[in-house]
């Protein structure tokens, strides 16, 4: 079983902060990975690294076995899609065009949208629940409405890697549960990599099968969900005093915490 | 209802590129040709066309009958003038549009990163210096070496670790740059002397008495620019995702926005350096076209080159042929422009939802 990513010793500072500091992990293939912890602890640093928006200062990060560096820009966008955490847009294009973007790696210079990538973006746009609002503009949209356009948009890249960086945040429950079971059905069913970075632990805890806890820019904790997500790990994550327990009703693993 | 019925509106014009791009075609050929028949001495419309039509083909026979001081006035006082300040126009607006999809801001034109600014601190030295060791090209050379400088140091300002060239650390640079360039010309005015009326009437812009060679050299930079901008238009577009986003897909962030940012630039300051300061082109053409065109690059930049060349044309023909004075043609355009798109922007604000 090769990993998706791996991260060897991986550093990166703003100035003279460290906020990746030593990482080593394996992302396995075929996973739906939760990055958790406080704010600032170098989560979304870390989503742009493995985006290679970001280059490390120190170490190593490898994709499918070969250095993230010798990929180029449009083959990495052809195997990374992501999600991002603001997206903010001046220019009216409308959703259709927007989603349509996510094409952009497969099309040659000058040559127009295939029927099949027609197909493609409509059929993530249903998904997405944003089909009904195609023809509308995106800078009429609202925040909610916009982060699941940008959704559909990573899924029209058709990639085996998707990154989520606190990609629901904006949204009201029930799109969050949709968006999430897209992400995970990608995973039982097309056998894609999910990295998913979650502000809500209870959310990281139903859909993810691994969970990476960072603090000041180390891993604190990494492996599968029931192992990991311990009232000792929150402890030591986010100083806060939590019960762990099993829900029958959500079929996973909670949290509750205390006042 | 009524945006429902307006978004409509709005998506039919997008996908009307092809007509819209005939209808400014036709505009612009025929406000060349009658423009060409207007000002001190009147010459109708035909008389034009059988004039440049003699100059393309060589057939004698037909200006056989004319005043033979119409062809003299058409071809070498007036076309190149008119010719120049409709390539100077389309420049002008299609510079704006990339400066505004890198900058992710509807609001910016050549200004915005100083490079305008650049460019008329070359000229001016060059005009103060009396420098004519480059002859006729020495004041567009010295400009085109300013806006240049100016872009450098603006990009050189705004390039650091991480998140370099992002759309806020250039404008902010840029505003920086012209700031000190514009206490530059104010020296260069102060210690000028006699030259200071040259210096202040080359600011103001204008296109009397422009040459061919203003227009060989304009043509052959806008063409070299719409070239690199279409190549580049869909790179463009992605860019208005913002730059992690459009990295994420596939776009080479840094490399366009160079690029594009260089060549927009280097038109801009032949722009500058063959009329002067002219403001308002590039913001207000891309910004309204937007309206029309859709903000598809590939689209906007022949609508808007166009649209501009229109447009600063018949600004030229107004204060030409048509005002009992011939004032500056930056002074006219800022006038009408500013409180034009004054009205606009208010408008927009006014239709915008606040979430």
């Amino acid at each position: 079983m090769s990993a998706a990513f791996e991260l060897e010793h991986l550093a990166f500072s703003f100035a003279d902060k460290r906020v990746i500091d030593d990482v080593s992990l394996p992302l396995e293939r075929g996973k739906f990975h939760g990055v958790v912890g406080p704010n600032g602890c170098g989560k979304t640093t870390l989503v742009d690294l493995l985006c290679r928006y970001r280059l490390p200062h120190g170490g190593d990060i490898r994709c499918n076995g070969m250095a993230l560096g010798s990929y180029s820009k449009k083959r990495l966008a052809r195997e990374i899609a992501l999600v991002p955490q603001n997206f903010y847009i001046n220019f009216p294009f409308t959703v259709r065009d927007v989603v349509m973007m996510g094409r952009y790696p497969y099309l040659p210079r000058f040559s127009g949208a295939s029927p099949r990538d027609a197909e493609i973006v409509a059929a993530v746009m249903a998904e997405a629940d944003v089909a009904g609002m195609a023809d509308r503009f995106i800078t009429e949209l609202s925040s909610g409405e916009r982060q699941r356009v940008v959704f559909a948009r990573a899924l029209a890249q058709d990639t085996p890697v998707l990154i989520l960086d606190e990609a629901t945040s904006n949204l009201d429950i029930g799109h969050v549960m949709r968006l999430l079971a897209l992400a995970a059905q990608r995973v039982r069913r097309d056998g894609k990599t999910v990295v998913g970075v979650f502000q809500d632990i209870n959310q990281a805890a139903a859909w993810c099968d691994h969970l990476i806890f960072m603090a000041r820019g180390r891993i604190v904790a990494h492996g599968r969900a029931r192992e990991v997500l311990t009232p000792g790990t929150l402890r030591a994550v986010f100083d806060v005093d939590a019960k762990v327990y099993h829900d029958d009703y959500a079929d996973a693993l909670q949290v509750v915490f205390k006042k | 209802m009524d945006s429902i019925l307006r978004s409509d509106v709005k998506r039919r014009l997008r996908n009307a590129t092809a007509i819209q791009l005939v209808v400014l075609t036709v505009f612009l050929i025929g406000a060349l040709v009658l423009s060409t028949g207007m000002g001190f001495l009147n010459i109708p419309a035909a008389a034009v066309v059988k004039i440049i039509w003699n100059k393309l083909t060589g057939n004698q026979a037909l200006i056989a009958d004319m005043n033979e001081i119409f062809p003299v006035v058409v071809m070498d006082v007036r076309l190149p003038r008119i010719l120049t300040a409709a390539l100077v126009g389309g420049g002008l607006a299609m510079c704006g549009v990339v400066f505004q999809g890198i900058l992710l801001n509807p609001l910016a034109d050549p200004y915005t990163l100083g490079v305008s600014a650049g460019a008329a601190f070359g000229a001016s030295l060059a005009i103060l210096l009396n420098l004519g060791a480059f002859g006729l090209y020495s004041i567009p050379l010295f400009a085109f070496v300013g806006a240049a400088a100016t872009l450098g140091a603006v990009i050189y300002l705004s390039s650091g670790n991480g998140g370099g060239l992002s759309a806020g650390n250039l404008i902010l640079s840029g505003i920086i740059v012209a700031a000190i360039l514009s206490a530059g010309i104010s020296f260069l005015k102060y210690v000028a002397d006699e030259q200071v009326a040259v210096i202040i009437f080359w600011l103001m812009g204008s296109f009397a008495s422009r040459t061919w060679a203003d227009v060989a050299l304009s043509a052959a930079c806008v063409a070299a620019g719409l070239a690199v901008f279409l190549y580049y238009a869909r790179e463009l577009n992605l860019m208005s995702l913002g730059s992690q986003m459009a990295s994420s897909l596939g776009v080479d962030t840094r490399r366009v926005t160079l690029v594009l940012l260089t060549a927009a630039s280097l038109v801009a300051a032949v722009c500058v350096s063959v009329s002067g300061i002219i403001g308002f082109v590039g913001l207000l053409v891309p910004h309204s076209m937007r309206l029309l065109a859709g903000p598809d690059n590939r689209r906007l930049l022949p609508v808007s080159l166009l649209a501009g060349a229109v447009l600063l044309l018949g600004a030229d023909t107004l204060i030409r042929a048509v005002l009992p004075a011939e004032i500056p043609i930056g002074v006219l355009t800022a006038l009408i422009g500013g409180p034009f798109f004054c009205y606009v922007f208010r408008r927009q604000q006014a239709a915008r939802r606040i979430w």
